[in-house]
């Protein structure tokens, strides 16, 4: 395997599962299984609608893995790092104290903002560490690169904002347990992974094929 | 030492360990793995580090210490 995929699979392996070990160690083992699980497969599932309808990046050939695998797992690491930051912010906020705003929505909010600081961080470097590389297409906009940074595309930066939002709020709105009763045991499956598919179908193609991958500099 | 805070900073080991083994391998593309090494790279990583201080701001120094996320 070459020495470029190393550096972003090694970390990756150690880092993934002290996450939950984390998640374990605050909310339990059931839960653990059930954020993790899911947020595997929802970034599976995008992963492999964007591969098989909007190829954007490719990474190094050589990998032992398929690609969806590695990607699923950082979009899950990333997701859960916006998760840890926005609950800490959000503990104990409840309706009744945010009549106007949904708590879900406050921390997938800042779930959001922690994410696009992350994807920054990791974009600035991915292409020059040779951990992936952009399609031409998309890269036609590289203002990242006119600041010294590397050629991620500005639409990029949202599609992750938008799954740092989407599976925090999701997934707390319908595993709140005051719901139990209205959804019932496989509520989130049933009910989420359709709103999973609809966004990413939608937002993704529209991302995608529109001006929102803003001028070309 | 306060049991409850005992538990709360062997949790953010895993949770913050797992950010500050991020952090290393974003700093090891930005000055040695990268194509072109250089500091610009790890400075936008400062963003996310700002967010994880505040993190621990509110976990540890805002007394909220001992409730977790859940």
């Amino acid at each position: 395997m070459r020495f470029q995929l190393l550096t972003l699979l090694v970390p990756m392996a150690i880092a993934w599962p002290m996450q939950m070990v984390h998640c374990v160690l605050d909310r339990g083992a059931r839960e653990t299984v059930k954020w993790f699980g899911f947020a595997l497969l929802y970034a599976v599932i995008r992963e492999l609608l964007i591969e098989n309808t909007a190829p954007v990046y490719v990474m190094p050939v050589g990998m032992a893995l398929p690609q969806f695998i590695p990607v699923a797992i950082g979009w899950t690491f990333a997701i859960y790092v916006g998760e840890m930051v926005g609950g800490a912010f959000t503990k104990g906020r409840t309706r009744d104290k945010l009549p106007f705003i949904l708590p879900e929505s406050m921390k997938a909010s800042i779930s959001a903002a922690v994410v696009t600081c992350l994807a920054f961080s990791m974009e600035a470097v991915a292409v020059g560490a040779g951990w992936w590389s952009w399609v031409p297409a998309v890269s036609e906009n590289r203002w990242m690169l006119h600041l010294g940074f590397t050629e991620m595309p500005l639409f990029v930066l949202l599609g992750w904002a938008g799954n740092g939002f989407v599976y925090p709020f999701v997934f707390d709105f319908l595993n709140d347990p005051k719901r139990t009763e209205q959804y019932g045991s496989f509520r989130f499956l049933v009910l989420g992974l359709p709103v999973f598919l609809f966004t990413m179908i939608v937002w993704g193609n529209w991302l995608f094929t529109t001006s929102l991958k803003g001028p070309a500099l | 030492m306060d049991p409850s805070l005992k538990k709360e900073l062997i949790k953010d080991a895993f949770g913050l360990g797992a950010v500050f083994i991020y952090f290393c391998a974003i700093f090891l593309a930005a000055f040695r793995w990268s194509e072109k090494p250089g500091p610009i790279g790890a400075a936008a990583s400062i963003p996310l580090m700002l967010f994880i201080a505040a993190y621990v701001y509110k976990r540890y120094f805002t007394g909220a210490k001992g409730q977790g996320n859940a």
